[in-house]
């Protein structure tokens, strides 16, 4: 996992520049691009961190850039940098899933908390992410036997009835669930269910 | 028998001339008229040759008959009851009288005559003489004078113009349907009125001295009035009339024609306020999206001031920079104060005066002016914009702001040329000194050109060829450039795109 940046996408040299500064003022490490379509070009689907992204820019709106990173798969969140009356393209860039958007001129502290937010938010979706990642390998590990018994105790259902609707001794299923709890790493069955419920949310 | 004899002629004697053989038979053959004379009883007793050359009979074929055979039924049938009527009533109803009546031709042919008819008594005799013309050719005119007339009479009637005919004295004589209508009375109720009354009170004197004039032989005249009608509502008519002369030639009566012209007076007014309308949405649409765009403009420096300004004393807060650090940071911010300044000063300089002010105006000047204003959209759309000014250029005479505007307005309208096809990513302005009596700024764009079509129309008002324009930018430039001598035209380049030149007179 690369290293968490804010990176900066404005064609207006002395705005990247001076974001920039200010976030390298209170130690947040971050990277300008005055041109959107360098960025997009050296854009890695490993970046972490947040994106504020300005809305008017020539030849590529900020609502593009957004549009294509999200068609790449990107997770970054998008902070929308707006100018003077362009609050319904705000709008429509948070229907299209940004995160937050500022008004320029914005005051310091307003473009501080929005960033930190982001990177929090972004952060929190990492671990998750890598949670998720880490039930799927452990999920993957199970015989197709325990994976059916798996989703019937996610429904609910007691040993009892497994055995019964498996045509198995109601013993065997007992063995199974002890399997299915070691090598899933659970506890008891409720964690158990909370994971297999975490993968059958969309991502 | 007495009568008979009269007009018996005896043989010519051969040394004297015809006239003095029998004078009244002479008279007779001599008249144009058709003559003969009958007896009490209806027998033809004399026919001259004219009656000869009418019926087609010689004299010696109706000799003693009947005169009824000269006339068609019912009249044949009847004729001998008309003379015995007369002989016991003594009752007139034509001797002396004459009237047209129709005759018989020996072919059957018949034909219209007037007749007169006397009565004679001579030597015991009485007897009737009949005098006939032919009215064949009077009849035919009579009808085609009666037909032309009616026909006058429907095309007057039915004429979508409100007419009326009126006496001298104003009196209407007659109305049409047209002029019922505009005044919303019947026709009948207009008649005997006087065309005044229809007029309004203030415009009354105009009218009656108007008609005054006609009276006195001047031949016609065209005003506009404020006419009345019946219920009381006003109209804006223009006003002819003209007199009609009799055979005399003085005039008799006065024709007039009323022409409404409200509808097209109001259709006027409400073109102009629609134009008003348009031009003042035109303006308000220009500011809104320069505005914009200036508004960005100036948000950009702005944003980076308040960024650069903040990181500086967080900086110094934290104690991470030393005052040398906060150097460039700082010559940074002046830097785009500097640029903030620049838009702002660009802005009021086209907003600040409405009222039109000429004074002494550098050309180059005036173009840089514009330039900080377009600077955005140009960037935006990928266009560089690059000001080639002749530092020789004199100087000219004009309203700044005016100039600007149609100067951002042909930048403006290069751009959106430059959205579609492209054949440079290039706007040029130039501005060069023309001999020695205009000064010339051209804007050169990279876009298609100008159609033929659109050429045509370029300076009109409301023709425009972009889905959100108003057609108006072009002709506020060319009224513009007008207004202070000069003129807008254009060309299309060589390779493609096209140029407008705005030229004006240069500044004595």
């Amino acid at each position: 996992m690369s290293e968490a940046l804010v990176y900066i996408v404005d064609d207006e040299e002395a705005v990247c520049d001076s974001v920039v500064l200010l976030l390298k003022s209170v130690r947040l490490p971050s990277r300008g691009f005055n041109d959107p379509a360098r960025f997009l070009a050296e854009w890695q689907s490993s970046w972490r961190g947040c994106l504020l992204l300005d809305v008017r820019m020539p030849r590529m709106s900020g609502l593009d850039v957004q549009r294509l990173l999200k068609e790449r798969g990107s997770r970054l969140p998008v902070i929308f940098m707006t100018g003077h009356g362009d609050v319904p393209m705000a709008v429509e860039a948070m229907r299209a899933g940004a995160f937050d958007f500022l008004q320029k001129p914005f005051h310091d502290e307003d473009l501080l908390t929005r960033v930190r937010r982001a990177l929090d938010n972004d952060e929190k979706q990492a671990v998750s992410n890598q949670q998720r990642s880490e039930i799927e390998t452990r999920y993957a590990t199970l015989t197709p036997r325990e994976r059916e018994i798996a989703q019937r105790l996610v429904d609910g259902h007691a040993n009892k009835v497994i055995a019964l609707e498996l045509g198995v001794s109601e013993r065997t299923v007992e063995l199974h669930r002890a399997h299915i709890m070691q090598k899933m790493d659970a506890r008891a069955l409720g964690p158990l269910v909370q994971m297999l419920l975490n993968l059958r949310s969309p991502a | 028998m007495a009568a008979y004899r009269l007009f018996t002629v005896p043989p010519p004697m051969a040394n004297q001339p015809p006239i003095a053989d029998d004078p009244l038979r002479a008279l007779l053959d001599a008249a144009v008229d058709a003559i003969m004379l009958i007896d009490a009883a209806g027998h033809i007793i004399a026919f001259n040759r004219s009656a000869e050359m009418l019926f087609g009979y010689a004299a010696a074929e109706v000799h003693g008959r009947n005169v009824s055979m000269l006339m068609p039924q019912p009249y044949r049938g009847e004729h001998d009851a008309y003379i015995d009527r007369y002989a016991h009533t003594g009752e007139r109803r034509i001797i002396g009288i004459g009237r047209e009546v129709v005759a018989l031709r020996k072919d059957g042919t018949t034909f219209p005559i007037d007749l007169s008819v006397g009565e004679f008594v001579t030597g015991g005799v009485r007897g009737y003489v009949g005098i006939l013309r032919d009215i064949t050719e009077r009849k035919h005119q009579e009808a085609m004078l009666r037909q032309t007339g009616e026909e006058l009479r429907l095309i007057f009637d039915y004429a979508p113009t409100a007419m009326m005919t009126t006496d001298l004295a104003g009196h209407v004589l007659r109305a049409n349907r047209a002029c019922a209508e505009l005044f919303g009375a019947s026709v009948e109720a207009l008649i005997g009125m006087r065309h005044s009354d229809f007029v309004h009170p203030e415009d009354r004197p105009r009218l009656l001295d108007a008609f005054e004039r006609l009276q006195n032989g001047e031949g016609e005249f065209r005003q506009e009035f404020r006419y009345r009608r019946h219920d009381g509502s006003e109209l804006q008519a223009l006003h002819y009339s003209a007199a009609v002369a009799g055979e005399d030639g003085t005039p008799e009566l006065i024709i007039s024609e009323i022409v409404d012209r409200s509808a097209v007076l109001a259709a006027n007014r409400e073109a102009e306020a629609l134009r008003v309308r348009l031009m003042h949405a035109s303006r308000v649409g220009q500011l809104g999206e320069m505005v914009s765009g200036i508004a960005h403009e100036v948000n950009q420096p702005l944003t980076a001031i308040a960024n650069y300004a903040s990181a500086c004393r967080r900086l110094l807060q934290s104690g991470q920079a030393t005052p040398e650090d906060l150097f460039e940071p700082l010559e940074k911010i002046a830097a785009q104060a500097e640029r903030a300044g620049q838009v702002i000063r660009g802005l009021r300089a086209l907003t600040r005066r409405q009222e039109e002010q000429r004074e002494r105006l550098d050309v180059n000047q005036l173009v840089h002016g514009v330039l900080p204003l377009v600077e955005f959209d140009t960037r935006q759309a990928g266009v560089r914009l690059r000001a080639h000014l002749d530092p020789d250029v004199p100087d000219v005479h004009g309203d700044a702001v005016q100039i600007q505007q149609v100067l951002l307005n042909l930048v403006r309208n290069a751009l959106e040329a430059m959205g579609g096809v492209r054949t440079s990513d290039r706007i040029d302005i130039v501005t060069a000194a023309l001999a020695g009596m205009f000064v010339e700024i051209r804007v050169v764009d990279g876009g298609p050109g100008i159609s033929a079509e659109a050429a045509a129309h370029l300076f009109e008002p409301f023709y425009t060829t972009k889905p959100q324009g108003m057609g108006l930018g072009l002709s506020i430039c060319q009224s513009i450039a007008r207004a202070h001598g000069g003129e807008l035209s254009y060309y299309v380049n060589e390779n493609a795109g096209a140029t407008f030149v705005l030229r004006l007179p240069i500044a004595d």
